[in-house]
């Protein structure tokens, strides 16, 4: 017996909607108005110094590329597993997929120093195999294009096409995640960069934090809109959750020992534990706020089957990886690099000192700007396309 | 012939996999032959003696700054520099603690992490093993930044009107700059600025793979020194004294 879903645009024609797509306009426009500004006037704009060169921007960068990964790939479970009952998903999965790899890759082209440039990294002449960086243009280009068709299949009802597309995109989206990981990993300058474990840090955190936003979102929407949802797809996520958050910490863990045994790297990894922000992210951010708390309200009978307990877990893991993302890209460039070891070194350039980085107002408008662009296509996407169910049920034929 | 789907599908898929592969493998083999110099008749090279540096007034930053356009704005978050003296200090047990002076410029090395990670090729290692870059391919990503453990590497954060020099360009905003061992004065047969023009005559350039220049016999008698050694990046800069 065939089961079908209807998909229907929203109507979208409240007061309500209007003003937020207003306010959320708004504040895309200042992130074009903020990184323009930005562009002409030089960086000096933000708080970026020659010793940390990669700032807030990339934090929210890195996020966005893994959040982008989970939703897709629940957007793909019904497609690649034939998980029936997750066709609900299917579309507005990977349409916000799509928009989280969008917003990752406006923030990086407005954090670049000359955005005005950036064709010049798809020039035959200019591609680099060693580089990561010139290497992730394509894996990134080609998963949105991927990830377009399959939105577009999805659209269509063009089941085998979707079932291929969601598979390459799968596959580059695993490849987007460790390329994204590399960029840092393989960084010879910076000790405390240096780890094979960041690519799949990376791929794990991005499915959980996906996971989470896209519950998030999903149920936000349906709420939003009047409809119902079935409670057994929030079930199976919470223990894809619960698994996949418990695989953070161990990986961050074995990341974190490695480098304590190590005497090379034990500096970075004091000046991590020492005490300061970062020991509040790790310990705080990461572990408790964004690993025990949600585990624990994930597991407890009491908490575990009621959405807004699943919702709250999903949100504090999400801020536990933001926590995350800020321990991969920030300390590794405040700790000085020990250029002469064994001699204590000065210079008007900051030599062995350990700097520091606060976003300046032009950051923080930026990193508004692009989550609210997120949110904004987001919105209008729901009243352009057929995304969502006309009912969380699905009606037999 | 017994073959059925699966197994065809199966082989299929291993020989388009193998194929994709091998190109990749290759073109990455390529970039790894194009580390240049060491077959080259030049190898460009600086000795710097720290000896003769008694950290002056620092005046090498400043002849630096003069020949090559380097800006300077008076904000110690974002001015840029080429060559930089760094006051270093080693606490020794017994030994009286002596502050010294050693100029950090990029080092050129054989096997450059910033030209590895350069996605548009606008870091490059000339056919002498100068490091260059080319900063109208720049896109200022500044991932070089990062991946330099010299922290050799400048971006320019604000425009700048400095043109002391007009035999060099102005700097361009939001790319990534550093030294260039002062390759327009090299081509001409002169030193760099800063090797003409330090007081001391601490610092020496010259072509190391020529025996009679006195860089090679500097670095033949082994009394120097590279910086970071444990990276096997294999620097051009060499410091004797150290």
């Amino acid at each position: 017996m065939a089961r079908k879903y209807y998909f229907a645009r929203i109507e979208g024609k409240t007061p309500k909607y209007y003003w937020t797509v207003g306010i959320l306009g708004a504040l895309v426009l200042g992130w074009l108005v903020a990184s323009y500004i930005r562009f002409v006037e030089g960086m000096y704009l933000t708080g970026m110094s020659h010793s940390v060169p990669w700032a807030g921007c990339k934090v929210l960068f890195v996020l966005f590329v893994g959040l982008s990964a989970g939703s897709f790939i629940l957007s793909a479970l019904a497609a690649i597993f034939k998980q029936k009952e997750y066709k609900v998903l299917s579309r507005v999965g990977g349409y916000v997929a799509i928009l989280f790899m969008l917003g990752a890759l406006a923030i990086l082209l407005t954090d670049e120093g000359r955005p005005d440039r950036v064709l010049l990294l798809f020039v035959p002449g200019n591609i680099n195999p060693r580089s990561m960086l010139s290497l992730n243009a394509f894996i990134y280009t080609s998963y949105i294009t991927c990830g377009i068709l399959y939105l577009w299949a999805q659209l269509r009802e063009k089941e085998k096409v979707a079932t291929a597309l969601g598979i390459v995109a799968t596959v580059l989206a695993v490849g987007v995640h460790s390329g994204t990981g590399f960029l840092f990993s393989i960084a010879n300058g910076r000790e405390a960069f240096f780890t094979p474990i960041t690519p799949i840090a990376f791929v794990v955190a991005a499915l959980s934090s996906g996971t989470g936003i896209a519950m998030i979102i999903l149920y936000t929407t349906f709420k939003l809109t009047k409809r119902t949802i079935d409670m057994k797809f929030f079930i199976q996520l919470r223990r894809i959750l619960t698994g996949l958050i418990f695989f953070v910490i161990y990986l961050m863990t074995i990341e974190h020992l490695t480098h304590l045994y190590v005497p090379e790297h034990q500096e970075a990894e004091f000046y991590i534990f020492g005490g300061g922000f970062f020991t509040w992210a790790f310990w705080g951010g990461l572990i408790g706020i964004g690993g025990l708390i949600p585990i624990i309200l994930l597991l407890n009978p009491a908490t575990r089957d009621k959405m807004k307990w699943i919702l709250t877990a999903s949100a504090l893991h999400v801020f536990g990886v933001l926590c995350e993302r800020m321990i991969i890209v920030l300390p590794g460039q405040f700790l000085p690099q020990p250029i002469m070891p064994g001699y204590e070194i000065g210079s008007a350039f900051r030599d062995g000192v350990i700097t520091n980085y606060l976003p300046s107002v032009a950051e923080w408008t930026q990193i508004v700007g692009v989550i609210a662009l997120v949110a904004l296509l987001y919105i209008l996407g729901l009243r352009m396309l057929p995304l969502l169910p006309v009912e969380g049920k699905y009606i037999k034929e | 012939m017994g073959m059925d789907r699966r197994t065809f599908l199966k082989l299929g898929g291993a020989l388009a996999l193998g194929s994709l592969i091998t190109p990749g493998s290759q073109l990455l083999l390529a970039s790894q032959e194009n580390k240049t110099g060491n077959e080259s008749k030049t190898r460009w090279a600086m000795v710097v003696d720290l000896d003769k540096c008694s950290g002056c007034n620092k005046e090498c930053e400043e002849i630096c700054r003069d020949e090559n356009n380097v800006p300077h704005y008076g904000n110690e978050r974002y001015d840029a520099y080429w060559l930089r003296v760094a006051d270093v200090k080693q606490h020794l047990p017994g030994v009286e603690t002596r502050e010294r002076h050693i100029p950090l410029m990029c080092q050129h090395c054989d096997n450059p992490p910033c030209v590895h990670v350069c996605p548009t090729k606008a870091s490059f290692v000339r056919d002498d093993g100068i490091t260059l870059i080319d900063e109208h391919r720049c896109i200022g990503c500044r991932y070089c930044v990062i991946a330099c453990p010299y922290r050799a590497r400048s971006l320019i954060f604000r425009k700048s009107d400095k043109w002391t020099n007009e035999e060099v360009p102005k700097m361009m905003i939001g790319v990534v700059t550093k030294c260039s061992f002062c390759a327009h004065r090299v081509d001409k047969g002169q030193d760099p600025a800063c090797v003409e023009k330090c007081p001391y005559n601490g610092l020496i350039f010259g072509n190391m793979n020529d025996p009679n220049s006195e860089v090679a016999k500097i670095i033949a008698t082994k009394n120097t020194k590279i910086l970071r050694p444990e990276k096997h990046l294999g620097p051009k800069v060499f410091y004797k004294g150290l």
